[in-house]
């Protein structure tokens, strides 16, 4: 396989010299027929990478090139190669489902017969060809998301970013989503995939680009990645908020031996530990609550799994 | 081309707002159907009194002097204010730096004329001429002195004894067509014909030097377009500021995200501004003369030139708004603020040669006066497209002018 997404020290300060820098130094690049995801936290800078190989945002400094074509260079040419898919539900919603796929087929360059091919055949792979004459401000939050995808498979891209497509969903329609990306990838369809649901990554993706603070730590397979990590087990225990003391709770955790890691989510009442000898370990640390006079609300014992990788790596939670 | 798909999307979407059809089509037909009414009954129709104007009497005779006394009898002092003067030229100026009203001239054969013309001796007379100079600034006011200059001049002509004639006979004359009446009464043209068109039409002639006969006296000939204007701006701002709204629900992105210019994208943009705006003014023109059988005057390439003008000079102010706008709220703001000012300062409310001087001449900066001045030539003087080649022209020169700048300021707004 040859890369079709070639990123090179790609960098992006707002506001140069003063601004906020959103993306430091990444360089990946994406096989053909590849999902790639990158995983990362709200604000670790996913989004302003994705706008840059959209053509919607330039670059400090860096290069992109998608199947042979700099995007500062010859951004038409890249526009008609990729289909995006914006995080936001990009649509009008007092336009039917039809109208809005006519109109954005239009915006592709798309006419007459073949346009109404693509309309259809989108609308089939969102499951919504019944629904094509309602406005979209009819349709549900998951309905929406799949119109809000369709619109960015119209005219066949070679290539196709999904910016957090499955943000604010109920489940069914996540595994739809799911699903369809998955289906699109089996027609050889390359796609840039971003999220941070640790499980869609996981579930989705040949290779995972793990990034935050606009820098990307690491790239990998999913088994690479939790090679990193060793026998790192995630010991997870929320707490009554009632008892809950966390900052005592995580100093006295820290004085365990075997204990390597600890972190905690307060807004959720959580203390994670990661420890390569659970066993031995577990005792310790329900007999060390019991000292603070916490009380525990439930224990999960995870094995190692992207979330751990993060938390390995960038010494705090996904979710944080 | 692309530009015009984004103009029929965004003309679509503008038509099937309901909220924005009312405020589009339903508001300036229901607000100009009430001051139509209001400003139908004479009792509500306190700005058109007191009219200044003034009267230069050259005549030989006596029929000059009771000409003038008519002026100023019964209910005509209250509609008019006349001033005698001698020097002409001094009169002149008084009506071209908007003191006054009118000018009218009575000439030196006036009473000559009508005593040769009540002898029957019509081949060989020549007509007499009374001239009237209007102020080009003020639109009712001279209309209504020329209706009533005529009236009484008609009066004068019919009388076999002119040189007898008092000003209560004349007043006796006029009869049911009390002058108050002259206030928008569109009972005026029939009464009128009555007068002039059943008896002996002596060859008393009155020339008027601006504006001519035709006058539309209906109040919605006035209302009816400044409505239009006034809620147009607001169909406009709403429009331009659209790019803004796009740019803020992420479709303007996914349109970058297109293989299509942002030329292409802000070209489209401003085409569904002004075709919507475009068809909001000729649905309200048709609407209009369907509901209050309004006429818009008799030159349709003259409407159809005022209208392209105005809503090009409109959709260019909008478009500057948006360009030079920090964001939507002060789009919003600002929108609002223009729209509000230039419908009070243009005359959209009040008439502006009631105006002072001053604030006539402020009034001049903003395009409603100018679509005011041009449509009411159309519908209350029913002018043709020569006359409104001027208001056309600056329209145009404004949204030359703002478009230039908007088109140089928005591309950039959107380079990241």
């Amino acid at each position: 396989m040859s890369p079709i997404v070639q990123v090179e020290h790609l960098h992006k300060q707002y506001n140069v010299p003063n601004g906020i820098i959103a993306v430091e130094d990444v360089s990946f690049d994406i096989q053909k027929g590849e999902i790639f995801s990158l995983l990362g936290p709200n604000g670790a800078g996913k989004t302003t990478t994705i706008s840059i190989l959209s053509c919607l945002l330039q670059p400090t400094s860096g290069t992109v090139v998608i199947d042979g074509h700099s995007v500062v260079k010859n951004p038409k040419k890249v526009k008609q190669i990729i289909g995006v898919v914006p995080q936001d539900i990009a649509l009008y919603p007092t336009m039917t489902a039809q109208e809005n796929l006519v109109f954005w087929g239009k915006m592709y360059g798309l006419s007459g017969k073949h346009l109404q091919d693509r309309v259809t055949k989108v609308l089939a792979i969102a499951d919504l060809q019944e629904r094509a004459n309602d406005k979209i401000e009819t349709f549900s939050g998951g309905m929406k998301r799949r119109i809000n995808i369709a619109v960015g498979l119209l005219h066949d891209p070679k290539v196709v970013y999904l910016d957090e497509p499955t943000v604010g969903i109920d489940p069914q329609s996540r595994r739809r989503i799911l699903d369809s990306i998955k289906q699109l990838n089996s027609h050889g369809i390359t796609v840039l995939y971003t999220t941070h649901y640790m499980e869609e990554a996981q579930e989705l993706s040949n290779r995972i680009g793990i990034i935050d603070h606009g820098k990307l730590i690491t790239v990998g397979t999913l088994q690479e990645l939790t090679e990193l990590v060793g026998q790192h087990d995630i010991i997870q225990f929320e707490f009554d908020p009632a008892t809950v003391n966390l900052d005592k709770t995580i100093e006295a955790f820290k004085t365990i031996p075997d204990v390597d890691h600890v972190t905690a989510s307060p807004e959720a009442n959580l203390i994670m530990v990661q420890s390569r000898n659970t066993n031995a370990i577990l005792s310790l640390l329900i007999a060390t609550i019991g000292d603070t006079g916490t009380q525990i609300k439930s224990l999960q014992i995870k094995e190692p799994n992207l979330e751990s990788v993060f938390l390995h790596l960038t010494g705090r939670a996904l979710r944080d | 081309m692309k530009a015009l798909t984004i103009a029929w999307k965004d003309t679509l979407i503008r038509f099937r707002d309901r909220n924005a059809l009312l405020l589009m089509l339903l508001a300036p037909l229901v607000i100009s159907g009430i001051m139509g009414a209001a400003f139908g009954d004479q009792a509500a129709t306190p700005t058109i009194s007191n009219i200044p104007l003034v009267v230069v009497n050259q005549d030989q005779g006596v029929l000059g002097q009771r000409f003038i006394e008519v002026l100023n009898t019964g209910e005509l002092m209250d509609l008019l204010e006349p001033k005698v003067m001698a020097d002409l030229e001094a009169a002149r100026d008084l009506v071209e730096t908007g003191n006054v009203r009118a000018l009218v001239l009575i000439p030196a054969d006036f009473s000559v004329s009508l005593e040769t013309t009540s002898g029957n001796d019509l081949a060989s007379s020549q007509p007499a001429k009374i001239l009237i100079y209007t102020d080009p600034a003020a639109r009712i006011s001279p209309t209504i002195v020329r209706t009533v200059v005529t009236e009484i001049a008609n009066v004068f002509s019919n009388n076999a004894i002119a040189s007898e004639i008092t000003a209560q006979q004349v007043l006796e004359q006029l009869g049911s067509t009390s002058p108050a009446l002259v206030n928008f009464d569109p009972v005026l043209d029939k009464n009128l014909a009555t007068l002039t068109g059943s008896q002996s039409v002596a060859e008393l002639k009155v020339t008027v030097t601006s504006g001519n006969s035709r006058a539309n006296m209906n109040p919605i000939a006035f209302f009816a377009p400044s409505m239009a204007i006034f809620f147009l701006m607001f169909t406009m701002f709403d429009g331009t500021r659209s790019i803004l709204v796009e740019q803020a629900n992420g479709t303007m992105d996914r349109l970058k995200s297109t293989p299509t210019g942002i030329s292409q994208i802000l070209l489209g943009k401003l085409l569904g501004t002004f075709l919507t705006g475009t068809l909001q003014f000729v649905t309200l023109v048709v609407a209009s003369s369907v509901i209050f059988g309004l006429s818009w005057g008799s030159s349709i390439p003259g409407l159809a030139l005022m209208l392209v003008a105005f809503v090009a000079a409109a959709t260019a102010i909008g478009a500057l708004v948006t360009a030079f706008s920090k964001d939507l709220v002060q789009a919003n703001l600002l929108g609002s603020m223009i729209t509000l000012l230039f419908g009070f300062l243009g005359g959209n409310f009040f008439m502006i040669e009631n105006f002072p001087q001053w604030l006539q001449i402020v009034s001049k900066m903003t395009i409603n006066r100018w679509g005011i001045d041009g449509f009411s030539d159309l519908t209350v003087r029913g002018l043709g497209i020569q006359e409104v080649l001027l208001e056309a022209g600056v329209l145009l020169g404004i949204a030359l002018v703002c478009f230039s700048l908007a088109a140089w300021r928005l591309p950039r707004r959107f380079v990241r």
